[in-house]
C-alpha cells in the first residue's frame, strides 16, 4: 500500500470513528465557586475526586467571584454557548440571576433534600414559591478578639453596644489608635455588617428614616473616632490581615478566618464568640452560598448528582472539620477537630441569632446607598441628621420601584 | 512592491483593529447606550451626580501630578548621578532597576507592609521618637495621595531613569568640553546643554509615564481600598460590584478623554517634533 493510499485510509478511519471516540470520552463538568486558596485545596483534594470516581467524569472547578458570575453567564448565553454546569453563589446575589432568566426553577423531582438538612437553611433559594437554588454552605459572622490584648488591659469581650463603645474607647485611649474594626470599605462587606447592626438596633435595613435605623447610624457616628484606621480598607480578607498583624483586636468576620488565624498563623490568642447585641436584640446575617444550575447547562443530570454529593454528610463533615465551615446538616457538625470546637460553638450560637437578608431586586443600588452612608459618617465626619434624610428618600424611591 | 508592503502591514493593522479600535469603540457604544433607550447621556449624568466620581477625578489628577513630579525629579537626579560615572555605578544601576521587575500587585502588597498602621515606616518613626502614635498613611486624603504617589514612584522611576539615561547618552561630550573651556559652571552646563538636549527624552518619559499614571489601579486599591477612589477603580467597582457596565464604560471614556487632553496639551506646549524626533 502506498504511503498516500495509507494516509487516505487513516483519514477515513478517523472520520468514521471520531464521533464515537468523542462520545466515549468522559464528560467534563464545569463548576464555579468563589473560595480562598486553602478552601480550594480541600475541595480539589478531598471533595471532588470521590465524585469523579463515582460518576466516571471530570470536574473542572474554577474560581469566579460572585459579582462577576451574572455577567459571565449573560455573556455565555449571548454567545449561545453555556459552559458552566453548576455554580455556587452568594445567597444575596440570587435575585439578579432569576430576574435575568439565567437560572430556571428546579423540577419537583430535582429538589429532594435529605431530612438532615436544617429546615431553616433549606428555605434559602426559594423565590416566589419556586425553588431555584439548593443550599450548600451557610455562613454567619462571629466576633474575633485578641485575648492577650483584652487581658492586658483588663477588658472583657463586649456583649452590647454600650460595652463595645467602652472597649473601643479604652483601646484608643491606651494605644493612641483605634483597635476595633468595622468593615468600612464599602460594598458587600460593609452592607452585610451594617444590615445586622441595623436589625440589632431595632431598625429596618431598607428604611433609613426608621427610628431604629437612625439610632444605629448615630451609634456608628459615636463609635467612629475610636475605630481602627484599617476599617477604611477592611473587608472579609483584610480583616484577617488586621487580626493577624494586630492592627485590630476586635472584629466581626465569617468563620473562614478561624483555621487561617489559629491553625495556619498559630495565633492561639485569637478567640471567637457570637458577638454583641444592639438595643433590640442580637442579630447576625446568615450568608453563604447556594448551588444553582444555569439555563442551558450542558450536563444538568451530572450537576444534580454533584449537588447531592456536596450536600452529603461525608462532604459536609469534611468541610466542617477541615475548614471550619458551618454545615447545612444536623448530622455533620460533630466531626470537627478539638481545637476548632469552641469556634464552632461560637458559630452555632451566632446562627441561633441568625437573620436572612431580604432578596430585593434593588440590592446593588441598596449596597451603593448603604456604602455611601457609612463612608460619609465614618470617613467624612458628616452628621447623621444632615446626610441621612437625602439617602433615606433615595432608598424610599427604590422601594417604591422608582430608579 | 506596494502590495507587499500592505501585506506586511496587515498583521499589525488587524491586531490594532481587533484589540484596540474595536474594544475602544465598544466602550464608547456601551457608555452611550441603554437597553431600550437608544443613544443616551444618562450614564454620564449618573456618574457625574455620584458623590465618589468627583473624588475619583481629583484623586486621579492628584496622584498623576505628584507621581510624575517625583518620578521625573528622582529619575533625572539618578540619571545625572550615574552618567557622572561614580564608583560602583554598575551595582547601583542594577539595584535601581530591580523595582521595574516587580509585578505591580506584589509591589502593592510590599507597600502595605511599609505604609500599614503596623508597617515598617511607623515602626521606625516610633522607635526614633519622631511620632508617638502610628500614622494612618492612607487615611487623610492629601496624605493618601502622596503615599500612593510615592509607592508608584518606587515602582516606575527606573523606567524614567532608563529613558533619561538613553537621552543623556546622545548628548555629545564635545559640547561639555567646549562649555568648560568657555568657563561655564556645572549649573550653566546643565541649563544650557543638558536640559534642552534632554527635552525629547523628557517628553517621551512624561508621555509614557503620564498615560500610565492616569490609569493607576492596583496601588490605590491595595493601599487605600475604596477610600481613595481613582477613575480606574471607580470603573472597576461600577462594573464588578454594582454590575453596571454602562457607567463603568462612561467613566472609562472620561479617563481616556483626560489622557488625550493631557497628552495633547503637553504636545501643544512642548511641540510635537519633540516626540517625532
Amino acid at each position: 500500500m502506498s504511503v498516500r493510499l495509507r494516509n487516505w485510509w487513516l483519514f477515513a478511519l478517523a472520520i468514521a470513528l471520531g464521533p464515537s471516540l468523542a462520545a466515549a470520552a468522559p464528560a467534563t463538568l464545569t463548576v464555579t465557586m468563589r473560595l480562598a486558596e486553602a478552601e480550594w485545596q480541600v475541595i480539589r483534594q478531598d471533595v471532588l475526586p470521590a465524585f469523579e470516581g463515582a460518576c466516571g467524569c471530570r470536574v473542572r472547578a474554577i474560581d469566579v467571584p460572585p459579582e462577576a458570575l451574572t455577567q459571565r453567564l449573560k455573556a455565555m448565553r449571548a454567545g449561545g454557548r453555556m459552559e458552566i454546569d453548576l455554580f455556587a453563589q452568594d445567597n444575596m446575589r440570587l435575585q439578579e440571576l432569576v430576574e435575568a432568566g439565567l437560572v430556571p426553577p428546579l423540577e419537583e423531582t430535582e429538589v429532594r433534600m435529605e431530612p438532615a438538612v436544617l429546615p431553616a437553611l433549606a428555605a434559602a433559594g426559594v423565590m416566589g414559591g419556586r425553588r431555584y437554588f439548593l443550599p450548600f454552605r451557610p455562613n454567619v459572622q462571629i466576633a474575633y478578639y485578641n485575648a492577650k490584648k483584652f487581658d492586658a488591659y483588663g477588658l472583657a469581650p463586649p456583649r452590647s453596644w454600650d460595652a463595645l463603645l467602652k472597649v473601643a474607647r479604652a483601646f484608643a485611649e491606651k494605644e493612641g489608635i483605634g483597635r476595633v474594626l468595622f468593615k468600612g470599605v464599602g460594598g458587600a462587606p460593609t452592607t452585610t455588617q451594617l444590615y445586622e447592626w441595623i436589625v440589632s438596633g431595632g431598625g429596618d435595613p431598607f428604611d433609613f428614616a426608621h427610628p431604629g435605623t437612625v439610632a444605629t447610624f448615630r451609634f456608628l457616628q459615636e463609635l467612629a473616632p475610636f475605630l481602627s484606621p484599617d476599617s477604611r480598607r477592611a473587608k472579609w480578607d483584610t480583616t484577617n490581615d488586621a487580626l493577624a498583624q494586630e492592627s485590630a483586636y476586635l472584629a466581626q468576620n465569617w468563620p473562614f478566618g478561624v483555621p487561617l488565624l489559629v491553625r495556619d498563623y498559630g495565633k492561639r490568642e485569637i478567640r471567637t464568640y457570637s458577638g454583641w447585641a444592639g438595643p433590640e436584640r442580637e442579630a447576625h446575617v446568615i450568608g453563604g452560598d447556594v448551588l444553582g444550575i444555569p439555563a442551558g447547562a450542558p450536563n444538568r443530570g451530572l450537576a444534580l448528582r454533584l449537588i447531592r454529593h456536596l450536600q452529603s454528610r461525608e462532604v459536609q463533615a469534611v468541610l466542617a472539620s477541615r475548614l471550619g465551615w458551618p454545615t447545612i446538616r444536623a448530622d455533620a457538625a460533630g466531626a470537627v477537630e478539638p481545637w476548632l470546637r469552641p469556634h464552632v460553638a461560637a458559630v452555632q450560637e451566632a446562627m441561633g441569632h441568625g437573620v436572612f437578608r431580604a432578596n430585593v431586586p434593588y440590592w446593588a443600588e441598596y449596597e451603593r446607598i448603604a456604602s455611601e452612608a457609612v463612608e460619609r459618617i465614618l470617613w467624612r465626619n458628616e452628621k447623621v441628621p444632615d446626610m441621612l434624610p437625602a439617602l433615606a428618600a433615595k432608598l424610599a424611591g427604590l422601594r417604591q420601584g422608582r430608579r | 512592491m506596494k502590495a507587499r508592503i500592505l501585506l506586511g502591514l496587515a498583521p499589525l493593522t488587524l491586531y490594532l483593529v481587533a484589540f484596540t479600535l474595536v474594544p475602544v469603540a465598544s466602550t464608547f457604544v456601551l457608555s452611550l447606550s441603554a437597553p431600550g433607550d437608544g443613544i443616551t447621556l444618562e450614564h454620564f449624568r449618573r456618574i457625574a451626580g455620584h458623590y465618589q466620581f468627583g473624588q475619583a477625578v481629583v484623586n486621579t489628577l492628584g496622584i498623576t501630578a505628584i507621581g510624575l513630579s517625583l518620578e521625573l525629579g528622582l529619575g533625572l537626579v539618578a540619571a545625572l548621578a550615574l552618567t557622572s560615572r561614580p564608583a560602583g555605578r554598575k551595582v547601583f544601576q542594577v539595584l535601581l532597576l530591580v523595582p521595574l521587575g516587580v509585578p505591580t500587585i506584589v509591589a502593592a502588597a510590599m507597600m502595605r507592609t511599609v505604609f500599614g498602621t503596623v508597617g515598617y515606616l511607623n515602626e521606625i518613626l516610633l522607635r526614633l521618637g519622631i511620632i508617638r502614635t502610628p500614622v494612618d498613611w492612607v487615611g487623610p486624603r492629601g496624605l493618601a495621595l502622596v503615599t500612593v504617589a510615592v509607592a508608584d514612584a518606587w515602582k516606575v522611576t527606573p523606567l524614567v531613569l532608563l529613558i533619561l539615561l538613553a537621552g543623556l547618552g546622545t548628548i555629545p561630550a564635545e559640547l561639555y568640553e567646549a562649555a568648560r573651556t568657555d568657563g561655564a559652571s556645572r549649573w550653566r552646563q546643565f541649563a544650557a546643554i543638558t536640559l534642552p538636549l534632554l527635552k525629547p527624552a523628557l517628553t517621551m518619559a512624561l508621555i509614557v509615564r503620564g498615560v500610565d499614571a492616569f490609569r493607576i489601579f492596583a496601588l490605590p486599591l491595595a493601599l487605600a481600598g475604596r477610600g481613595l477612589p481613582v477613575l480606574s477603580t471607580y470603573a472597576y467597582v461600577e462594573y464588578l460590584e454594582y454590575g453596571n457596565p454602562h457607567t463603568a464604560a462612561a467613566s472609562s471614556v472620561i479617563l481616556l478623554a483626560m489622557i488625550l487632553i493631557a497628552v495633547g496639551t503637553y504636545l501643544k506646549l512642548a511641540g510635537p517634533e519633540e516626540v517625532l524626533r
